[in-house]
């Protein structure tokens, strides 16, 4: 009897403790006009014991109060959030070549070490309703995977790189995150903008007939003084190519001048008679010929049912765009002695367009 | 009073045609040819996203950089792409692209003033139970004059395209190794004594809707790593293939390639080749002399005696 009413008793001074203890530790300590809502212990420890090759990492202290932040930052509690990577600021952001479909992006590592990785994160209207991740290609994607952690180093160090896969004419916002190794990824920090541009083009010639001399013998029936001249500019990213083609062989009556026998896949030095081009792009690459097949004055003859490549632009327009980007054209005719004489004409048409 | 106002209404119409009259009268007077033509056209590249029995606008600004009025005629034209030289195609028949008749323009045929410029909607009206897919067309401006080109010289004319690339519905999700194929991954030269090597890469669309491509490459041997090389990223429309390349200074020895084929939004197909790079032409001529050297040392009696023979005579 005497043995249960011990355990009774203990009993009861253990349930009066828990309820106490209770009462006692989950009262914050406070004063008259302050309480310290969040605490906590240092258990002591350095940070910053280094050697060459290794360091130490310990607190002396956690943060211990609150959760101060702002809009773009906030102190945390614990080891952890003392080892968070730094929160980068802001990218910068730009359109160099007047760029319509990438935008380059600088990290800024924000005193972060060279082996930080860092994720970024891509939205048209500043992360509303649309929050969409940079891969590791850089291109857009909807998930954010480890492999889309680059160093400084790949996302283009300090030249940056380019964004691409982008719609034309949109503001995009971009901000960045980082970490160095397990549980150190920070928040992102605060978001750029910038607005890509529309793919655009301008092409000009600088003639709009071509007036050959009169063939005869004092200039052996040939004049090749005469050309067009044939400017562009753009951002096409992949660049631009010009052809050219006739409505009809030089015609006067029902008597036509000969084109040139040289073609655009296999121009020649000029032999004989006819009417033909050369070009002054000397890098021409476009068409079945050999690339660079027009340089040394060969000739070709103009076609009326095909697309002759005269001029192009093949090279990437990224880092500036294209601005007025000028070939010449230039002309020969040669005819027989016996050619009948007259004006002889016919029309023709340069066709400019973007390479996709 | 009833003959009065006949009167006036028709007095009133004889001179609203005769302004209207005028009026293009003038226009016409305005373009005569330039001496030069120049004009911009934004954008230049127009992504169509449509869908079936939608109908969509899209402007296009063209803008006249001369300082004389010009007319310009817009003409609808088929695009049909070639491969790997970047040539393309247009003026074939229509039914070649049915993209062609769905649209209509709100004009095709006006002047812009000195200047100025011009904003023309584009309206595409997809009919019913149209396939989904891609499918392109091009937009050409050609400036035009209302008095005649000289007729006793040959005329130039330029024109200016834009590309109208559609998609008829949302690209469905599909796994990338069945949306491409690496069709060629080659080195050229591999056997020649120059040191400059041909890397090409060739990609080939066997998805129903245009891809941005961008191919990624690493070389490595055992001497190490070769920096990577990030091509440019192209358009492949459905069914083509387009190459890219690029010159490499690599010297004899054993090399593998990893080709990452992005095909936008982190999506890669992958293909790897081991290339040997050695001058066999070098190598041979090399291995000629040696054996001689070998013949010549083992059979160095004999060849004493001949040379002995030879310039002495017995």
């Amino acid at each position: 009897m005497e043995h249960k009413l011990r355990i009774f008793i203990s009993l009861l001074f253990v349930i009066c403790y828990l309820l106490f203890a209770d009462f006692t530790f989950a009262e914050n300590p406070s004063s008259t006009n302050y309480k310290l809502i969040e605490y906590g212990f240092g258990s002591g420890g350095t940070t910053d014991s280094a050697s060459t090759n290794f360091k130490a990492f310990g607190t002396a202290g956690e943060v211990e109060i609150g959760l101060p932040g702002s809009a773009n930052y906030k102190a945390g509690l614990g080891l952890t959030f003392t080892m968070q990577a730094n929160i980068p600021e802001s990218p910068t952001l730009t359109t160099p070549g007047s760029n319509y479909d990438r935008i380059k992006m600088v990290i800024n590592i924000s005193g972060n070490p060279s082996d930080t990785t860092y994720a970024v994160a891509i939205s048209t209207d500043n992360f509303v309703t649309d929050t969409r991740y940079i891969k590791s290609d850089k291109s857009i994607g909807d998930t954010l995977e480890s492999s889309d952690f680059l160093t400084y180093t790949e996302w283009g160090g300090s030249s940056g790189s380019f964004i691409w896969g982008l719609n034309s004419g949109t503001t995009y916002y971009i901000k960045v995150k980082a970490k160095q190794g397990n549980f150190t990824e920070s928040g992102f920090g605060p978001s750029a903008s910038t607005t890509t541009n529309d793919p655009s083009l301008s092409f000009g010639l600088d003639t709009a007939s071509i007036n050959f001399n009169n063939l005869n013998t004092e200039n052996s029936y040939t004049d090749s003084s005469k050309q067009t001249t044939i400017t562009t500019s753009t951002n096409a990213y992949n660049g631009y190519i010009v052809y050219a083609k006739e409505t009809q062989a030089l015609t006067y009556s029902d008597k036509t001048i000969t084109n040139y026998a040289g073609t655009n896949e296999a121009p020649t030095s000029w032999t004989g008679t006819g009417f033909g081009y050369t070009t002054s792009d000397t890098s021409l690459d476009t068409g079945p010929g050999l690339a660079n097949r027009f340089v040394g004055s060969k000739y070709a003859g103009f076609t009326t049912d095909a697309q002759d490549p005269v001029a192009d632009h093949t090279a990437v327009v990224e880092e500036t765009a294209i601005s007025a980007e000028a070939f010449d054209i230039s002309y020969r005719v040669t005819v027989a002695s016996d050619q009948e004489s007259g004006n002889y004409t016919n029309t023709i048409i340069y066709t400019i367009v973007p390479i996709y | 009073m009833l003959k009065n106002i006949s009167k006036y209404i028709l007095i009133s119409l004889f001179f609203a045609v005769l302004v209207i009259f005028l009026k293009d009268k003038a226009l016409a007077k305005e373009i005569n040819q330039p001496e030069n033509q120049i004009l911009k056209i934004a954008p230049i590249i127009l992504d169509l996203n449509l869908e079936n029995e939608k109908k969509q606008e899209y402007k296009i600004k063209i803008e006249n950089l001369l300082d004389a009025p010009l007319g310009v005629k817009l003409s609808l034209e088929t695009l049909n792409a070639s491969d790997e030289i970047t040539g393309m195609q247009f003026g074939l028949p229509e039914e070649n692209s049915p993209l062609l008749s769905w649209i209509t323009m709100s004009k095709n045929e006006f002047i812009i003033q000195e200047r100025n410029s011009e904003t023309i909607t584009i309206i595409v009206n997809v009919p019913k139970n149209t396939k989904k897919g891609s499918y392109y067309g091009i937009l050409f401006a050609t400036p035009y004059f209302t008095k005649p080109l000289d007729k006793l010289s040959p005329t130039v004319v330029s024109r200016i395209g834009t590309l109208l690339l559609a998609n008829i519905g949302k690209p469905y999700k599909e796994k990338a190794s069945k949306m491409a194929l690496v069709e060629e991954l080659k080195l050229e030269n591999a056997l020649n004594n120059s040191v400059n090597k041909n890397l090409i890469v060739r990609v080939k669309n066997t998805y129903p809707y245009h891809l941005s491509v961008k191919p990624f490459i690493e070389i490595s041997s055992i001497f190490g790593k070769e920096p990577k090389i990030e091509f440019e990223d192209k358009r492949v429309l459905p069914d083509k293939i387009r190459k890219w390349s690029k010159t490499l200074k690599l010297k004899t020895g054993i090399y593998q390639v990893k080709a990452a084929i992005s095909l936008k939004g982190g999506e890669y197909i992958y293909a790897k080749k081991t290339f040997v790079v050695f001058p066999i032409k070098e190598f041979t001529i090399i291995l000629i002399i040696s054996i001689c050297l070998a013949l010549a040392f083992i059979l160095r009696k004999r060849l004493k005696k001949a040379i002995f023979i030879l310039f002495k005579g017995k």
